[in-house]
């Protein structure tokens, strides 16, 4: 798998090397596009790439000259590499992606799926949030972690997180780094506690609890 | 500044010299090899060769820095004795050759590598850098006898 991130303001040239930087390939200044785009296709094939994940599409600007040629140079890579192409934005749609002649070309060649926040409404949401709960338990590296404690918290982790992967991740990292620092080596409630979160997962949670519970959490669904 | 690891990091073959190892390397990754001379050497003032730095060639293959200096006489410190090597890069038996991917491998032999007895192709002068001769017929088996017999020789 290769992962890149469109690089704000980027420009061709930039994203060939964000291409070249993940595989570990350096270049002098005097390399030029093409040799760099040549390198990053040779090796993607020899090391048989097959996923090609580029994130921060956002970053994209199709309106300008810069933006067009980057959307020019990730079709030149899709169609150069034997490999699946996923790209990951925000608000990709409002952002002009599918607008215009490079527009339509993406959107001609893409399936869209929207990506939302974690539910909690059915007994099948709520699996799958244990399940990523789980998941993320059998990462941690704690001597005296008992499996299955952190998916006990699944809900209080829900509500904490406000259903996004990357707040709960940051707050179970947090707890862990802590667990590890005083010692106790075990994943508690009163150490999620003390680990602050985000600002959106926090708002979320402060509007949430002020509207009560259930309503509140088939809104996020 | 580290320098990050080459994704296809294929190892040396034995004796062979830097130049051919570092464009089999660019090869193998659609590089110039310029790409790769400058990261890990540095220029000799007053002179077109260039330094090539050990711990940075091991640091882009991820191999030790032994095992490169062991495989390629080049890197060796101290040097080795070049009057016991031929001048000419050469080739070794092409099947010992078709193992490294990337393109032909230009070894440094000493002189007294004449045979590779493994595959029984005759690697000296004056077939050096010209394709193999094979010694499989059985009348030149003593050829490959000898350069055995030699080879236990020289280790004494």
């Amino acid at each position: 798998m290769l992962y890149v991130t469109v690089p704000p303001a980027a420009t061709a040239r930039m994203l060939a090397v964000e291409f070249a930087r993940f595989l570990g390939l350096q270049f002098t200044g005097r390399a030029n596009i093409t040799d760099i785009v040549d390198a990053v296709c040779h090796t993607a094939a020899r090391t048989r790439v097959e996923l090609v994940c580029v994130d921060e599409l956002h970053n994209l600007n199709l309106a300008t000259r810069a933006g067009a040629e980057v959307s020019d140079q990730l079709k030149y890579f899709a169609e150069r590499l034997p490999a699946t192409f996923i790209y990951a934005g925000i608000d990709v749609e409002a952002a002009g992606l599918f607008a215009g002649t490079r527009g339509r070309q993406i959107a001609g060649r893409f399936t869209v799926i929207p990506a939302t926040a974690f539910a909690y409404g059915t007994s099948e949401q709520r699996e799958q949030w244990r399940a990523l709960v789980a998941t993320m338990e059998s990462t941690l590296r704690l001597h005296k972690h008992r499996v299955g404690s952190l998916v006990a918290l699944d809900e209080y982790l829900y509500r904490r997180s406000g259903g996004m992967i990357g707040s709960l991740s940051q707050l179970v990292r947090g707890a862990a780094i802590l667990a590890i620092e005083d010692g106790s080596e075990t994943m508690t409630r009163d150490l999620l506690d003390i680990v602050p979160v985000d600002y959106a997962a926090e708002r979320a949670d402060t509007v949430r609890s002020a509207r009560g519970g259930r309503t509140a959490k088939r809104a996020a669904g | 500044m580290r320098l990050p690891r080459l994704p296809i990091p294929v190892a040396p073959a034995r004796h062979e010299t830097l130049a051919s190892y570092l464009t089999r390397l660019a090869a193998l990754h659609g590089l110039d090899s310029h790409e790769l001379w400058e990261p890990v050497s540095s220029p000799t003032p007053g002179t077109r060769r260039r330094v090539v730095h050990v711990d940075r060639l091991a640091a882009i293959v991820g191999r030790p820095a032994q095992q490169l200096a062991a495989a390629l006489p080049e890197l060796r410190d101290p040097a080795p004795d070049w009057a016991a090597w031929r001048h000419q890069p050469q080739p070794r038996c092409p099947r010992c050759d078709a193992r490294h991917d990337g393109g032909p491998v230009q070894r440094l032999l000493p002189h007294h590598r004449y045979v590779c007895t493994r595959h029984q192709y005759w690697i000296g002068p004056p077939d050096a850098g010209q394709p193999a001769t094979t010694l499989d017929d059985p009348d030149l088996q003593d050829v490959v006898r000898a350069q055995r017999r030699h080879t236990r020789l020289m280790r004494r």
